[in-house]
């Protein structure tokens, strides 16, 4: 009943698996594979309340993610000053700033962590976030991956991968769930998508920090996405781990809207179209890499004690 | 404490009858005969009863030990010749009949006189009596309180005691028996009643009210009126004095909540260990106090003093041996720690019952903790609570002062934000852990030692006060000191204003179920602990 | 992935099975006879299988799930108070006061039965009762506790609190539950008279029955996905909800069952012990059971049951020998088993094993990660 309005999943799958379904068509939906950057995105939410703004109902069906206005203090720190933010669906966004930025209480808001003062937080048209708990926001297709890697370290990778499997989740449902020959194939396929088929038997816990990594991207998938919401993917990662994930990312555009949180300007450079940069709690500016670095109050929030 | 008074009061009723009974006969030069040696050795206990009671009326010392020793059990009987057999404190048996015969303790022919337990009671009231004489004035004002409310003193002799008193506090009581004993007489004037009642103004006790109240309703005309009238303007006082009389008591149990509960609070707050066996520590004060006490006969008020800084070391000592023993083998596992500890706990209960006894110690309240303190006309309390609540709230003051000013403090809270970070900054954590634990202990032994001037010293004392003491803690807010003194004196308070009403177990209940809706409601209690290291 | 039944556990159902034939054979050879036991062994035999389905419950809450309930022994006394009333009732007149009333209502001065008797007096109600009263204090005290994400130490507080504060309770005599001395005396149960050698032999083999029937449920669980998600709750609370699962009723509904079958065994103790008073509810034994499971080697249910039976057979054992040691080596037990034997004696015979097969098996079965 809770999952009345999920939105349909998606297959992040090479090969195999379940069949894609498309995202909703709305007017200026992303176009499939149209390279790295969504054009309108820079201009929109920078000035929202300017000319040619769309209404309200329209914003909501145009981004499958919408943040507005956001507020959140804690004992007077004010953590999120009027955030907003708009997210396309299948769009790739990163997501920097300095530390305090208030990029993890962001992630806080969206999954249902964190209530805010004020403000207000859509998704998939009809979903108010506000109102709505964790556990609902991840079955309804937002999954969120921690800054710290967690997975259930007694289980074994396959295990941890068929727990976070789409399916009903109540109790009930869930003592009576059994594996179907498609998701057998399914978990397969994103064992060898996360490189851990040789791994499949072996408790989470033993896996190297690394492999939990993607053991927790695995999992993320095997809910099938809409908006996955990822914190810093690549800490602690070998340069060769990197480059996997973001060929991952890469694979994923489209398909999925990803909001990225990371450190790591190389990565974001590599994977990312737009970029937003949060400082002291809103968006300080958006754009391409390019445009970006070449920001003066970018350089001095952040890239200036950053990127050198 | 009061309670057990009362029986004991009612025994010595007919003690105080017999004694002034047998103060006339005295003048017979009443020996210890051999009829009564006979009839205390004799096997059936009504030969006893008889023999208890012609002592009771002998006002010699001789008597007077020989229903001593009786009562506690140290008058023996040669099996062989029915003489009877006195033990002094050495363990030496010396004859009763004065013959100046000698026998070892222990020796099989001996027996010891039985005594039931009605007997006994009797024995607790002819020995109460008794000591109204003595020469002792502290004797007399212990005696003379815990006979107050006896039932059917002769008032004769009483007046004949108060006649020769000189002690103040002896000769408020001695009146003050009078004055129930005038309540109690359907026979007594009109006047002897209203003297009464201007008597009782100031004590304020449920059992005068009684008394009073039944006046009230079944006296005749004359004096009804003005019990009536009496008793109106005491509930008004009682209102008062009752509502100070809880907050006070509320305040003093709280104190000594708040200072258990704070070494629980610490040494949660630093390591996340829950150490059961904190109520030992605990009862290790308390048994402190005993074991300075009986090292200084006689001294119980130097001993006290002494065991102050005493327990805290027995029992910081004994809470560093349990952190190097066992705890720190168990870092980072709450949940085991907690098993472990409470094998402890139970390890500790057990030695203390195997080697010292299972039963409670007596501990001395030494004068200057007995005094009582007037505040108002009906208002007193004795100087013992006061100075627990002073004394606890010192050592919380304390405590403050360690966390907030000094370097352990410093290197306390560190470690309790970031275990990891403190280490890499060059503090030892392990050594942070054993002194936090060893301070944890020993606030709860200084407890311990505060607990025994209240509550029975016994293997089980800490028991009783832990649970409590952990709702304290939870109540307040883990790691917070100041929310850990909130939670010791609401609770304590709280325990105070409802036993009244509901009786001591239903309050605990209550008190116990609040503190669980409450901590479903604010998992972090009152005063919560912020940043980052709350979360995990 | 084995099914319900893998290898311990058919080995666990094959030992219990025999045993139980081998006790209930003993039981009915006539007395004097070689090899025949007393209806005091196999009572006691039949109140160790009721402790051992206790602890089987409590491992199922701590083992699998990271939920250490130091008050779980309160989901047994009520089971035993339940059904501690059914046999009251069939004292009928035979007690003291000749009343058809419990002795204890007649001494504290009741004239009926106070309304939570009613129907008691019917077995298939008594027993409904024993699951149910448990399983609805299971879930009012877990519903509140697990929504408001109480967990780890402070859970196990509250609930020894909980089970404190039930037995100050259960001490009063106007709640109706015969006060400090509780329910005794009984003196027969579906019209079986209870000293009847062949009613402690049917009252062990239920016992029995109890045991492996629940036993069977725990791996149900144990082997299906919701199995699975137990455990994540216990490695990871936060991930388990981001995963989509809603983790306070997971607890709750393992909580509940839990407390339910805690409550059947204690239904079957209380004719067994032939007595049941307020202390059933003190920590103390609640703490006991949990050692039981540690010794045992927790998350492994065998080891739950091999647990119980050892520490109450040393019980039994030592109180008779010495009681004042009984203590000391309990406590002694708590400290050695947390330190030195975390995986209990299963895992330690496991160990063994495994070394003697020489296959080193990477298990991190028993573990409970509590960071």
């Amino acid at each position: 009943m809770e999952r009345r309005r999920r939105p349909d999943g998606f297959a992040a799958l090479p090969s195999g698996g379940t069949p894609l379904a498309s995202p909703p068509p709305g007017p200026g939906a992303v176009e499939e594979g149209s390279g790295s950057r969504v054009p309108e995105t820079a201009a929109g939410p920078l000035s929202p309340f300017g000319d040619g703004w769309m209404p309200k109902a329209q914003r909501r069906r145009e981004y499958v993610l919408l943040l507005e206005d956001i507020r959140v203090s804690f004992d007077g720190f004010s953590a999120l000053d009027g955030l907003s933010l708009y997210l396309r669906e299948g769009e790739l966004r990163a997501v920097i700033g300095p530390n305090g930025a208030g990029k993890t209480t962001m992630m806080d808001v969206v999954t249902g962590s964190t209530r805010p003062d004020s403000g207000e937080a859509w998704y998939a048209e009809t979903v108010n976030l506000l109102e709505k708990d964790e556990v609902f926001i991840a079955q309804a297709g937002i999954c969120r991956k921690f800054q710290k890697p967690s997975v259930f370290g007694s289980l074994t990778v396959f295990q941890n991968l068929e727990l976070a499997l789409k399916a009903p989740k109540t109790v009930w449902s869930t003592f009576r769930a059994r594996l179907s020959g498609a998701d057998r194939d399914f978990l397969a396929g994103l064992l060898e998508l996360t490189r851990l088929s040789g791994e499949s038997g072996r408790p989470a816990g033993a896996l190297s920090h690394g492999q939990k990594q993607w053991l927790e991207i695995g999992m993320l998938l095997a809910q099938k996405p809409r908006v996955l919401l990822l914190d810093e993917p690549v800490a602690g990662m070998t340069p060769q781990e990197i480059d996997r994930t973001a060929d991952l990312l890469e694979d994923l555009r489209g398909r999925c809207s990803v909001v990225l949180v990371e450190h790591d300007m190389e990565f974001v450079r590599a994977v990312a179209g737009t970029v937003t940069v949060l400082h002291q709690g809103k968006v300080l500016a958006e754009g391409t890499m390019d445009e970006i670095s070449s920001d003066g109050r970018v350089v001095e929030a952040y890239l200036g004690g950053a990127a050198c | 404490m009061g309670t057990t008074g009362a029986s004991m009061a009612f025994a010595a009723a007919a003690a105080l009858l017999v004694l002034a009974a047998g103060d006339l006969s005295a003048e017979d030069g009443l020996a210890i005969s051999r009829e009564l040696r006979a009839g205390l050795a004799s096997s059936r206990v009504g030969d006893r009863d008889a023999a208890i009671e012609t002592l009771a009326g002998d006002p010699s010392p001789e008597a007077g030990a020989l229903l001593e020793a009786l009562l506690a059990g140290n008058l023996y009987v040669d099996r062989a010749t029915s003489e009877l057999y006195l033990r002094g404190g050495d363990g030496v048996c010396c004859s009763a009949a004065g013959t100046g015969a000698v026998r070892g303790a222990g020796a099989g022919e001996l027996r010891t006189v039985g005594t039931t337990s009605r007997q006994r009671q009797v024995l607790g009231g002819i020995l109460n009596a008794r000591a109204l004489t003595h020469p002792d004035v502290s004797v007399r004002r212990e005696s003379s309180r815990a006979l107050v409310m006896a039932e059917g003193i002769d008032p004769e002799f009483v007046r004949g005691l108060f006649a020769d008193e000189g002690d103040e506090a002896v000769r408020a009581n001695l009146e003050r028996m009078l004055a129930a004993a005038a309540l109690r007489d359907p026979a007594s004037s009109g006047e002897d009643v209203l003297a009464a009642l201007g008597v009782f103004r100031e004590r304020l006790t449920p059992e005068v009210q009684g008394l009073i109240r039944e006046r009230a309703e079944s006296g005749d005309p004359e004096t009804a009126g003005a019990a009536k009238a009496a008793l109106g303007r005491m509930e008004a006082a009682i209102q008062h004095v009752s509502l100070f009389e809880t907050v006070f008591f509320g305040l003093s149990l709280g104190s000594v909540l708040a200072l258990i509960a704070i070494g629980l609070a610490v040494t949660f707050g630093v390591m996340g260990v829950i150490n059961m066996a904190h109520g030992e520590m605990v009862m290790l004060g308390a048994y402190t106090v005993w074991a300075f006490q009986e090292l200084l006969p006689g001294r119980p008020g130097l001993a006290l003093v002494l065991a102050v800084p005493g327990s805290f070391a027995v029992a910081a000592a004994a809470g560093g041996i349990i952190e190097r023993g066992v705890i720190r083998f168990l870092y980072n596992r709450p949940l085991e720690t907690l098993l472990a500890t409470f094998g402890v706990s139970l390890i500790l209960q057990q030695a203390v019952r195997t080697f010292v006894s299972s039963n409670n110690r007596p501990v001395v309240t030494p004068p200057f903790m007995a005094g009582q303190w007037h505040w108002t006309e009906n208002f007193s309390v004795t100087w013992g609570r006061f100075y627990i609540i002073l004394f606890c709230l010192a050592v919380f003051l304390m405590i403050l002062y360690v966390m907030r000013r000094t370097r352990l403090g410093l290197e306390v809270r560190a470690v309790t934000q970031n275990r990891d970070v403190a280490r890499a900054m060059g503090i030892d954590a392990g050594r942070v852990d054993l002194m936090c634990f060893m301070l944890g202990s020993g606030v709860a032994g200084m407890a311990g030692a505060a607990l025994s001037q209240l509550a029975n010293v016994g293997p089980n004392l800490g028991q009783g006060y832990i649970v409590d003491s952990f709702m304290v803690v939870v109540f307040g807010g883990v790691g917070n000191l100041w929310g850990t003194l909130a939670g010791g004196l609401i609770i304590g308070m709280a325990n105070k204003f409802l036993e009244p009403v509901n009786g001591a177990i239903l309050a605990k209940i209550i008190i116990m179920c609040g503190v669980i809706l409450f901590i479903q409601r604010h998992p972090r209690g009152l005063f919560p602990q912020k940043g980052r290291a709350a979360e995990s | 992935m084995t099914g319900v039944f893998d290898r311990p556990t058919r080995i666990f159902f094959i030992a219990v099975a025999l045993f139980t034939a081998a006790v209930a054979a003993g039981s009915l050879r006539p007395e004097g006879s070689a090899l025949s036991l007393g209806t005091l062994t196999v009572s006691v035999l039949g109140k160790y299988m009721c402790l051992a389905t206790l602890a089987v419950s409590l491992d199922l809450v701590w083992g699998f799930m990271g939920v250490l309930s130091l008050g779980h022994g309160a989901f047994f006394a009520l089971g035993g108070y339940a059904f501690g009333m059914y046999l009251m009732r069939h004292i009928g007149s035979r007690g003291v006061y000749t009343s058809q009333l419990p002795d204890f209502m007649v001494f504290i001065g009741w004239d009926r039965l106070p309304w939570y008797w009613l129907g008691t007096d019917v077995f298939a109600y008594a027993v409904f009762l024993g699951a149910a009263a448990p399983a609805l204090l299971a879930l009012a005290f877990g519903w509140t506790a697990f929504r408001s994400r109480v967990s780890g130490v402070y859970f196990s507080i509250i609930s020894q609190a909980m089970t404190y504060a039930l037995m100050l309770a259960f001490f009063l005599n106007a709640l109706g539950f015969g006060g400090n001395n509780g329910f005794t005396d009984f003196k027969e149960i579906l019209g079986f008279e209870l000293a009847a050698r062949s009613t402690s032999a049917a009252l062990f083999i239920a016992s029995a029955v109890l045991l492996l029937a629940f036993y069977a449920a725990c791996r149900a669980v144990a082997v299906s996905r919701l199995g699975l998600a137990v455990r994540a709750v216990r490695d990871n609370e936060a991930r388990a909800r981001f995963a989509g699962y809603r983790v306070d009723r997971v607890k709750l509904s393992v909580f509940v069952l839990s407390a339910a079958a805690a409550g059947l065994a204690g239904a079957l103790y209380v004719p067994q012990a032939g007595i049941i008073n307020p202390n059933s509810f003190a920590p103390l034994f609640s703490i006991e059971m949990v050692v039981c499971v540690a010794l045992g080697g927790r998350g492994r249910l065998y080891g739950a049951v091999v647990g119980a039976f050892l520490v109450n057979w040393l019980k039994t054992a030592l109180t008779g020998l010495m009681p004042d040691a009984w203590l000391f080596v309990f406590g002694l037990l708590f400290v050695v088993v947390t330190v030195f034997l975390p995986e209990g004696v299963a895992g330690l015979a496991e160990r063994a094993s495994g070394l003697l097969a020489g296959r080193g098996k990477g298990g991190g079965r028993g573990a409970a990660a509590e960071a």
